[in-house]
């Protein structure tokens, strides 16, 4: 089975868990910017899959230690990162975390590291069978 | 190429790769050239090198964020008016404000619509880009307005309130800050001289609706002058009663400087500063109006400086216009307040101009001319001021000129036969060998050739040797030998002939001709005389005129000079002085005579009897002989009076032991009665005329003259 890219497929080895749910509209407003083709979404899929663990560990470190700078960066990023591959879960969390990192307190009801991470793998692997699926 | 027709070249800002990536993409697919920076510093570096026509800017990025980015990028002056898109997000109002604060154009919520983006890009180009435009108009408006000095002004009547441009207060010199405008703060600035016509056309225009453009002067609050252009229109409402004043205001200033130096190029001559020939034209028929209503004389000289193309081949063209302008100068401080002088067109340099116009020609207009022997001395003195040595390049330039002149109404009643007639002068007096000056009309010039233009001919007459002396024989009563003889001169003039003394002698003594003139006679007297002698002649006291300028200047020393010169025995020089001058200042009069005296020259008293002799100064001068003056000669012997007059003149001269000369003698009976009454010398047609130094050498051979008459 072809991957998009080896870290999706490690991932995928480690935890064969659940599938995220993705908002397809969004998915194909990109597919229809690179006229229907899947090209484009390879490549986006790719940014998010290489460039979001180190927003991860900008998160998890955030949290723990109270930056709430690196914090709001992170969870910024990621919110419109989520939301452009139609990851509602995840980018909903980022936005979540995002707002109390703009006003400066980490309260009850925030969504957890672990729960993030665990979001972001299964939209990663919500991707990877879609672009399975495609090609 | 305008931005419109080009393609449009976005540049996208943002920390995140996913988000370029897909901006890129979707403004691609909308025709966009996209340039990609990670952070607000590559930003700011790609601005200079890729001039984007619109910049998507991120808010949130590590470092410098979107809002200090664009407000940075503001501050670029190539940045200044790119749009700046910045990506938001929806949720939160705050940042909207900031980044408009920032500088930003128009901003975009997160999550993008991709679907929307590349429409919603090019709209905030096309929208910035009118905006600009606007702007641009705007100010090219304001700028076409300073560079024209358009002001512009309105005034609403029925609230009476009225608005200036920014350049109607520039034009009045006023501080918008400080003036208030109104109908009379605008007439305040007008010159005082429009400021009333101005007041009446506004309100002309009010009334009327009617409003002639005017020029009038502006008097600015320090002082300076503005000329200004004025133009107005009214509105009207329904019932037609006028709401509203518009207008405008221009500086037309350095317009009316250049019409002014244009005026001043076109009318005067470049090298002299005069008026040149068409506005001298111009001039003339203005003078010619006044003078056909007044009935008045007009003289129009044409003046050429002779052989001018001599001293600019010689001497160089800087040198002939330093000679101009100087001759220019001397003949306006020459002429009256009144009178009008100009220049021919400028000299031209290089062949065609040197060929066209031999020298520089100036013309002259004399009004109020009473007689038109007035425009001879004008023309006169014109001459002798030009004669004058000019200092020019460092050395003396000598010039003269030739002159015509044409007179109104005699010459003609128009400008241009009038100039015409007084340039054929002025060449018929080049052709009578320049240095002259000519009437047009011909019989005019008769009259004024004897009188005026004879001067400059006598001048001529001494270096041309024109000049020559007859020789009139003094008969001796009792021996009947030719004893002396009297020189007197004749001018050999070259067209004229022969012209006898007394058309020219009145007018030597006026102008100090005489005295070079009787240098000349004495001279020459001398000479001759000792010509004589070295032929073998018998001793002969030859008798000179000498005229009152020369008895008065340095007649001794000419005396001296014409005999050390010829070698003559004194004894064998006489000087014929009038009584009149010898009357004139006694004293001196006495002391001259003695050093004449004391040279061993005979001193003759002339023309005696018409004068007023006193008894007693004639017994002082140390004079030989006097002669009688031809009048009373004339008729005698029948006229009693004059009979008696002249035996008592005799009788006087013999006992002051005078030798008696009587002249004119020209019958038998006149030389009896004088024979019979002691007069011991005779002259006169009788014996002779006066006749060449040759046929006089044949008359002192022994005893023919009186032979002829006593036998």
């Amino acid at each position: 089975m072809p991957s998009v890219c080896r870290t999706l497929v490690e991932s995928d080895m480690e935890t064969a868990h659940r599938l995220a749910e993705l908002d397809r509209a969004a998915l194909e407003t990109i597919r229809s910017i690179s006229d229907g083709s899947d090209d484009l979404l390879r490549q986006v899929v790719c940014l998010f899959v290489d460039s979001t663990p180190a927003l991860l560990e900008d998160i998890e470190a955030g949290l723990k230690n109270g930056e709430m700078d690196r914090l709001r960066m992170a969870a910024h990023t990621l919110k419109s990162s989520a939301a452009n591959l139609g990851a509602t879960v995840l980018g909903d969390m980022a936005r979540q975390l995002e707002t109390a990192a703009r006003a400066g307190i980490l309260g009850q009801g925030l969504p957890s590291f672990p729960s993030v991470k665990e979001e972001f793998e299964a939209a990663c692997r919500a991707l990877d069978a879609l672009l399975g699926e495609a090609g | 190429m305008t931005a419109e027709q080009r393609t449009p070249i976005a540049l996208i800002v943002d920390d995140d790769a996913m988000m370029r990536l897909l901006i890129r993409q979707t403004l691609e697919r909308s025709g966009f050239v996209c340039h990609e920076a990670g952070n607000g510093r590559d930003a700011l570096k790609l601005m200079g090198t890729h001039s984007p026509d619109i910049v998507l800017l991120d808010v949130v990025m590590p470092e410098l964020d979107g809002y200090g980015t664009c407000a940075e990028l503001r501050r670029l002056p190539e940045a200044s008016h790119v749009p700046v898109i910045m990506l938001t997000g929806l949720d939160d109002d705050d940042s909207i404000d900031r980044a408009y604060q920032a500088g930003a154009t128009d901003f975009i919520g997160k999550p993008i619509s991709w679907g929307v983006l590349g429409y919603r890009v090019r709209y905030v180009m096309r929208a910035s880009r009118a905006l600009r435009d606007v702007a641009k108009h705007q100010s090219s408006l304001e700028t076409a307005q300073r560079i024209a000095r358009l002001g512009g002004w309105e005034w609403d009547i029925p609230h009476n309130e009225h608005y200036w441009s920014a350049e109607t207060y520039r034009i009045l010199g006023l501080d918008p800050a400080q003036a208030h405008p109104s109908l009379e703060a605008f007439l305040q600035c007008v010159h005082e001289d429009e400021r009333r016509s101005t007041r009446d056309a506004v309100m002309e225009l009010v009334r009327c609706g009617e409003f002639a453009p005017r020029l009038i002067r502006i008097v600015q609050p320090g002082g300076g002058l503005r000329y200004v252009q004025l133009q107005a229109l009214c509105s009207l409402d329904g019932a037609g009663t006028v709401t509203r004043l518009s207008g405008t205001i221009q500086d037309v200033t350095e317009l009316q400087e250049a019409e002014q130096r244009i005026r001043h190029l076109a009318c005067y001559d470049g090298a002299t500063g005069l008026p040149n020939r068409q506005s001298f034209i111009e001039g003339l028929g203005k003078a010619l109006g006044v003078a056909r209503r007044h009935h008045r004389q007009l003289a129009i000289i044409a003046l050429d400086l002779d052989q001018f193309k001599r001293v600019n081949d010689t001497l160089g063209h800087g040198v002939g216009n330093e000679v101009l302008l100087a001759a220019a100068q001397r003949l306006v401080a020459t002429l009256r307040e009144c009178d009008v002088i100009s220049v021919s067109e400028q000299r031209l340099e290089g062949s065609e101009g040197a060929a066209r116009l031999d020298g520089d020609e100036f013309s002259v207009l004399l009004t109020d001319l009473d007689h038109y022997h007035d425009a001879a001395k004008v023309a006169h003195r014109l001459l002798q001021e030009l004669r004058k040595p000019f200092e020019a390049g460092g050395q003396e330039v000598f010039l003269t000129a030739s002159i015509g002149m044409a007179l109104y109404p005699l010459d003609g009643d128009d400008a241009d036969s009038l100039m015409r007639n007084a340039g054929a002068a002025m060449h018929f007096a080049k052709e009578q060998g320049r240095d002259n000056y000519q009437f047009y009309s011909r019989a005019m010039n008769a009259t004024a050739l004897e009188k005026l233009s004879m001067e400059s001919q006598l001048r001529k007459a001494l270096e041309r040797d024109e000049f020559l002396l007859h020789y009139q024989p003094k008969i001796d009563a009792a021996t009947r030998r030719v004893v002396g003889v009297e020189a007197l001169i004749r001018w050999q003039h070259p067209e004229l002939g022969i012209v006898p003394p007394n058309q020219f002698i009145p007018l030597a003594e006026e102008t100090g001709l005489i005295v070079p003139i009787g240098e000349w006679v004495l001279r020459s007297a001398c000479e001759q005389n000792r010509a004589w002698q070295r032929a073998r002649l018998p001793r002969t006291h030859i008798a000179v005129n000498i005229s009152s300028p020369h008895f008065r200047q340095g007649l001794t020393a000419s005396i001296s000079e014409a005999l050390r010169g010829s070698g003559l025995d004194p004894a064998l020089l006489e000087v014929e002085l009038t009584e009149s001058i010898l009357m004139q200042n006694v004293e001196t009069t006495l002391a001259t005579l003695h050093e004449i005296k004391e040279m061993g020259v005979r001193l003759a008293i002339d023309d005696f009897g018409t004068g007023y002799s006193s008894l007693s100064y004639l017994k002082r001068f140390p004079l030989d002989a006097l002669k009688i003056d031809r009048s009373f000669v004339k008729d005698l012997p029948r006229d009693p009076e004059d009979a008696a007059i002249t035996k008592a003149i005799i009788g006087m001269a013999h006992s002051l032991r005078l030798q008696v000369v009587a002249e004119g003698v020209e019958s038998r009976e006149q030389l009896a009665f004088l024979q019979q009454h002691g007069c011991d010398v005779l002259q006169g047609y009788l014996f002779s005329r006066p006749v060449s130094a040759r046929q006089l050498a044949q008359m002192l051979g022994p005893e023919r003259v009186a032979e002829a008459i006593w036998t």
